[in-house]
C-alpha cells in the first residue's frame, strides 16, 4: 500500500533520513518508533507529500509522489487521514466544521448533514454534545479525539498517527489506543503511527519498526522488537539511558 | 550546504552585506513565488466570498478609526505648515491646493499603506504563523485544500480592494481636516479655500494614488501571509514572523511608492 524507498532527506546542512526503506502492507498497522528528534514526523510527512524526498521516492497505492503537484497531489491527499500531534483543529470553527471541514470543501452535501455526519464520527470517539463548541473550550484527550473524527471523516483508506498519546494521561492515552485499535477494525483501514510510548506501540501494532540515524534499523512483530537483541532495539524499548543511543 | 570558512577581517564586511543582499533577493524571490501561486489559484472557482469579506472586515473596517484620526491630524498639520512656508511669499490661497494634491497622490496612500502594515500585516502573520506552527497549514493540505488559495487568496484580494477604499476615506477626510483648520483656525475665505482645493485637482491625482494604494495592500497581505506561512519555532517563531511582516511590508510600501509615483508621473 506504501512504499518508501531510499528516502534521504535534509534541512541545511543537517541530515535526517539518509536513505529510509520501509513497506507498509494494506491493512495493517505500521507503528515507526524511535527517539526524539529521529526524524519520525519528517518521515510521516513525506507519506502524505507535506515533503518532498531530496533522493528517493514514496509510492502509495503504486502512484509516485514525487512527480505530483496541485490538484493530483490533493487527490491523493482525500485518500488519507491525519491525526496531528497537537490535533492542529482549526481554531476559528466549531468542532462539527472542523470535523465536516473536508465533506464541506469536497462535496456537495448540506450542512445539516455534514452536521449529522460529524455528530456520528464523534461518536465513534466516544464524545458527545460537542458539536457547537470551539476547539479552546476542550481538553487535550478531546482535542485529540475530534482530530480524529476528523481524520475519518472522509472515509480514509490510510490513517496516519503523528504522536497520537503524547502529552495526554495514562487513562486518557489507554483511550486513544483503544480507539486506534477499533477504527482499524471498523473501517479496515491501512494505519501508520509514529511514537516513542511503548506501552501504545505494543498495544495498536500489527509490525512495529525503528528509526535511528536516519535509517529503519529493525522491523518486526511486537513481540520480535520485544525481544530484540539488538542494542540499539534493547535499550529504546526497555527505555534505558546506558547503551548505543545517547541522550542528546 | 556547509557554511564558508569564515572570511578574513578585510573581507568581513563585504561578506555581510553580500550575505544580506542574498537573503534579501531570496526572500523576494519566494514572495514572488507565492504571488504567481496565489494569482493561479485565485482565478479559478470556488471564490469563497465568504472568506474574502470577512477578511474586508478584518483589514480595512477594523483600520477605519486609525486611518480616520491618522488622516485628518496630517490634513490638519498640513495646512498649517503649508500656510507657515507659502505666507512668505504670499501665497497663503494655495494652502487648498497644496493640501487636496499632497492628500490624494501621496499621504493618502502612503499612510493608509503603513498604517495597514503595522496592523493587518502583524494581524496576518501572527494568525497565519500560529496555524503553521500548530499545524493547522499542514491539516488544509492533507485534506486537500490549498492554503495558498484558502488562506492567502482571501487576504491578498482583501488588500487589494480595502486598500484604495480606506484611502479614498483618508483623502476626504484629510482634505476636510485641511479646510477646517485653513477656514476656521487661519481665517481663510471658505468659498476661495474650496475654489483652490478643486481647481488644480484632477482624477488623474484621484485615481493614480488609489493605483498606488492597490498596490501596497497587494503587497502587504502578500508578504505577512509569506511570513506567516514560513514561520517556525513555537511563539518565538510567530513573534519574529510578526516583526519581519511589519518591518518588510512597510519597507516594500515605502519602496514600491517611489517607483509606482515615477510610472504614474513619468
Amino acid at each position: 500500500m506504501i512504499e518508501i524507498q531510499g528516502v534521504h532527506k535534509a534541512f541545511g546542512s543537517k541530515k535526517v533520513l539518509r536513505g529510509v526503506d520501509l513497506g507498509i502492507e494494506r491493512g495493517e498497522t505500521m507503528v515507526i518508533i524511535g527517539g526524539s528528534g529521529s526524524g519520525k514526523s519528517v518521515l510521516i510527512k513525506h507519506v502524505i507529500g507535506l515533503l518532498a524526498p531530496d533522493q528517493g521516492h514514496v509510492e502509495v497505492a503504486g502512484e509516485d509522489l514525487s512527480g505530483l503537484k496541485g490538484d493530483a497531489l490533493s487527490q491523493v491527499r482525500r485518500r488519507f487521514g491525519m491525526l496531528f500531534q497537537g490535533a492542529a483543529l482549526f481554531d476559528s470553527m466549531p468542532v462539527w466544521q472542523n470535523v465536516g471541514f473536508a465533506l464541506l470543501e469536497h462535496t456537495d452535501m448540506p450542512k445539516a448533514r455534514v452536521r449529522e455526519v460529524a455528530q456520528e464520527r464523534l461518536e465513534w470517539v466516544g464524545l458527545t454534545d460537542v458539536l457547537d463548541l470551539m476547539p479552546a473550550e476542550l481538553s487535550g484527550g478531546m482535542r485529540k479525539r475530534v482530530g480524529l473524527a476528523r481524520a475519518i471523516a472522509m472515509d480514509p483508506e490510510i490513517l496516519l498517527y503523528d504522536e497520537p498519546t503524547t502529552g495526554l494521561d495514562p487513562i486518557m492515552a489507554d483511550v486513544i489506543n483503544r480507539l486506534i485499535r477499533s477504527l482499524q477494525e471498523r473501517l479496515e483501514v491501512t494505519s501508520v503511527v509514529i511514537t516513542h510510548d511503548m506501552v501504545s506501540a505494543y498495544h495498536v501494532a500489527d509490525r512495529i519498526s525503528m528509526l535511528y540515524k536516519g535509517r529503519i534499523v529493525a522491523i518486526g512483530t511486537p513481540d520480535e522488537i520485544r525481544t530484540s537483541d539488538d542494542p540499539v532495539v534493547h535499550q529504546f524499548v526497555t527505555g534505558s539511558s546506558e547503551g548505543p543511543i545517547t541522550a542528546r | 550546504m556547509s557554511e564558508p570558512a569564515a572570511p578574513s577581517p578585510v573581507l568581513r564586511i563585504p561578506t555581510a552585506v553580500g550575505r544580506v543582499a542574498l537573503d534579501v533577493l531570496g526572500e523576494v524571490g519566494c514572495v514572488a513565488g507565492y504571488l504567481f501561486q496565489a494569482a493561479r489559484e485565485g482565478i479559478r472557482p470556488p471564490y469563497r466570498v465568504r472568506n474574502i469579506f470577512r477578511q474586508m472586515e478584518s483589514l480595512g473596517v477594523n483600520s477605519m478609526p486609525v486611518v480616520l484620526i491618522t488622516a485628518i491630524f496630517t490634513g490638519m498639520v498640513l495646512a498649517l505648515q503649508t500656510h507657515t512656508g507659502f505666507k512668505r511669499f504670499n501665497a497663503e490661497s494655495l494652502v487648498g491646493t497644496v493640501v487636496a494634491l499632497s492628500m490624494t497622490r501621496e499621504l493618502g496612500p502612503v499612510l493608509t499603506g503603513l498604517i495597514t502594515a503595522g496592523r493587518a500585516g502583524a494581524s496576518i502573520a501572527a494568525e497565519l504563523g500560529t496555524m503553521r506552527v500548530t499545524e493547522q497549514i499542514d491539516a488544509l493540505a492533507t485534506m486537500g485544500v490549498s492554503p495558498v488559495k484558502y488562506l492567502m487568496v482571501p487576504r491578498i484580494v482583501a488588500g487589494l480592494i480595502m486598500l484604495p477604499v480606506l484611502t479614498t476615506f483618508a483623502d476626504v477626510i484629510g482634505i476636510a481636516g485641511g479646510y477646517f483648520v485653513g477656514v476656521e483656525v487661519l481665517g481663510a475665505n471658505p468659498t476661495v479655500y474650496i475654489k483652490r482645493t478643486f481647481d488644480y485637482l484632477d482624477a488623474d491625482d484621484i485615481l493614480g494614488g488609489l493605483l498606488k494604494a492597490a498596490v501596497f495592500g497587494t503587497l502587504i497581505a502578500l508578504i505577512s501571509s509569506y511570513k506567516g506561512f514560513v514561520a517556525e519555532g513555537g511563539a518565538e517563531g510567530v513573534g519574529r514572523a510578526t516583526t519581519g511582516a511589519v518591518v518588510l511590508s512597510s519597507m516594500a510600501v515605502l519602496v514600491s511608492n517611489y517607483f509606482l509615483t515615477s510610472l504614474i508621473t513619468g
